[in-house]
């Protein structure tokens, strides 16, 4: 697996661990939450049981207290003693009609017993006291109906208790589910803080890898290349020099001969000697334009008549050699293209090396370089009489050490550089799959691109 | 025909004593401690009403659902100096549940603090937080943190107060 991919996967694996992780805090939050609302509502509900518990218990020590005052009465006839019991009693009713209201309150409707009514109704015991009238039967009938209501206050005092003694039990579990989930939340935030950690320096190692990887095959690019061209270089270089060496032998004979000298045939020679040394310096200049490492250049505007007269120049020979055809359509002169020229030369260069590898052993061999312009771009469509790249091949092409030669033949990086280079210019490269031949098309943008007339400097 | 008459009207008056709000509470209040004349007293509402100047002050009750409220009373001052001793510096209230709270003479005199006796259903029966109770003239609405603070002191049911030190 390329290390880009792996990159890629390793990203995509912690994202996806980020985000199950982010769906189980969440669950974790939300259940948490829902507990804590319980859990308040237990907590807010066994406050209000306790009130209410109070309450009856109020009301129970009212009527106790009556109770006594009735006994006493009964033994001292104090009237007194009477009204002292009718204020307890009263006091009880209004304790427990709190009671009630708070029940009502909460949605627990509770109607007052017909028993209670009827002890509460201190009319009667008022009609007996105004007439100071009250029997000894009387006061056993106001007891007994005090004695059955706190029996019944007792019944539903442990109502109330009943229900929150299954309150605490639910609250302890409640209690019991919070501190979990509160752990399991620490031990999650952990994990995917670790995590997160753990990818983001993951990732940023794999990166610094990839990005030293590709600076190695960069410079082994430009090694294997240089490799390739300097055995093309040394037999370019060859052939001046053999014509070199040849003219001066004659030359050199020609002047021993010194009463028979041809100035004519020594000019002659000395010119041929002079043009190959030309051919030479230029062979030379050529080759260390293209081993050299333009990255750091700046873009200038340069002549596309320039770009392509060195183009011509650097694959000459080959092209002699192949015996293939290179015709430039449509190029305008007087149109600068704002370019690194090292880089788009070397990227015009790979594609006409492409061009004669692929058509080397065809029988019609030719290369075609048609440029067309437009308001904002200028295509350059670049043809050679091959019958195009397989179908399989075409998803590949520009991926890197993707090739079609053998390991000695190429690296494969040469499309998968050149496309960067373009997107460095802000241009395009692409196939074109409609034409039958093989079409590489690059647009460059003509943003800054101007016209050039003669007197004007280019650089 | 008189004497038919007579018991009609007697009948009435006692269905009307039973049933008129006018009556006091029969419930009357100890008055222990250092009192003026150095007894215990049990003082009837009637009898507070014969010897105390009557206010009136209009309250929202913050006992009774903030309803607005006209109640009558004493202040409680004026009931100190009436029966208590002049070196009394604080009063004990018990309510008729056992509920107590210990009152400064001073935060009587500053709150101007009253004894309730009556409302505009009339007096106030024991089941009404009668026979008597503390209130303080607040006009306005009282919030929940100055209840916090001055709730100590609203005590209904008065059943005894204690003159002391």
């Amino acid at each position: 697996m390329q290390l880009k991919e792996y990159s890629q996967n390793a990203l995509k694996s912690s994202i996806r661990i980020i985000v199950v992780i982010t769906v189980l805090l969440s669950a974790i939050v939300a259940f948490s939450y829902i507990n804590l609302v319980k859990n308040e509502f237990l907590q807010e509900t066994t406050y209000h049981n306790r009130f209410q518990s109070r309450l009856i218990f109020k009301s129970i020590s009212g009527l106790s207290k009556a109770l006594i005052y009735l006994k006493d009465f009964e033994q001292q006839k104090e009237f007194d003693l009477l009204i002292e019991a009718e204020g307890m009693i009263q006091s009880a009713h209004s304790d427990y009609k709190i009671f009630l209201s708070e029940k009502h309150i909460h949605g627990e409707g509770y109607p007052l017993s017909p028993k209670l009514e009827f002890t509460f109704i201190e009319e009667k015991i008022a009609e007996h006291l105004d007439q100071e009238k009250i029997q000894p039967k009387d006061v056993s009938i106001i007891k007994e109906r005090i004695y059955s209501t706190i029996e019944e206050m007792y019944a539903q005092e442990a109502d109330i208790w009943k229900s929150e003694a299954l309150r605490f039990e639910e609250i302890a579990r409640l209690r019991e589910r919070n501190r979990m989930y509160f752990y399991f939340m620490i031990v999650f935030f952990i994990a995917s803080e670790l995590g997160l950690i753990y990818f983001s320096l993951l990732r940023v190692k794999l990166l610094t890898r990839i990005e030293q990887q590709q600076e190695k095959l960069l410079i082994s690019t430009r090694l294997s290349t240089l490799g390739e061209m300097s055995a093309e270089m040394a037999h370019e270089i060859n052939n001046p020099l053999m014509v070199i060496n040849g003219r001066i032998k004659l030359i050199n004979e020609a002047l021993k001969k010194h009463d028979d000298i041809d100035i004519e045939k020594i000019q002659k020679n000395v010119e041929i000697v002079g043009r190959n040394g030309e051919r030479l310096d230029r062979i030379v200049k050529n080759y260390k334009l293209l081993s050299k490492n333009g990255t750091q250049d700046s873009f200038e505007f340069i002549s596309l008549e320039k770009i392509f007269n060195d183009l011509q120049e650097i694959t000459e020979r080959r092209l002699i050699d192949a015996n293939i055809q290179l015709t430039i359509e449509n190029l305008n002169s007087k149109i600068a293209m704002p370019v690194k020229y090292v880089q788009i030369l070397q990227v015009f260069t790979n594609l006409v090396s492409n061009s004669m590898h692929a058509i080397q052993d065809l029988d019609h061999k030719w290369i075609k370089i048609n440029i067309v312009y437009t308001s904002t771009d200028v295509h350059f469509h670049f043809v050679d009489s091959g019958n195009g790249i397989s179908k399989d091949h075409l998803p590949h092409i520009f991926n890197a050490f993707f090739t079609t030669k053998s390991s000695r033949e190429g690296t494969g990086l040469g499309l998968n550089i050149s496309a960067k280079i373009i997107q460095d210019h802000g241009g395009k490269i692409y196939y074109n799959e409609h034409n039958p031949h093989t079409e590489f098309v690059v647009i460059l943008p003509r943003t800054q691109a101007q016209y050039v007339g003669p007197g004007n400097e280019i650089s | 025909m008189l004497k038919k008459l007579f018991f009609t009207l007697l009948s009435l008056s006692i269905c009307l004593s039973i049933y008129s709000k006018e009556t006091p509470p029969r419930q009357k209040i100890d008055v222990t401690g250092l009192t003026l004349g150095g007894k215990n007293l049990k003082i009837s509402v009637d009898e507070l009403e014969k010897n105390l100047p009557l206010v009136k002050t209009t309250i929202f009750d913050p006992y009774n659902k903030n309803e607005k409220t006209t109640f009558e009373g004493f202040y409680f001052y004026d009931f100190v100096k009436k029966y208590a001793k002049p070196e009394v510096k604080t009063v004990y209230v018990k309510a008729i549940d056992g509920y107590s709270i210990e009152t400064p003479i001073e935060t009587m005199k500053a709150e101007k603090m009253i004894l309730a006796i009556k409302d505009q259903q009339g007096y106030l029966a024991v089941n009404r937080m009668g026979p008597t109770r503390v209130i303080y003239p607040i006009e306005k609405m009282i919030d929940k943190d100055l209840l916090l603070k001055i709730g100590l002191h609203w005590v209904w049911q008065i059943k005894s107060l204690e003159f002391r030190k």
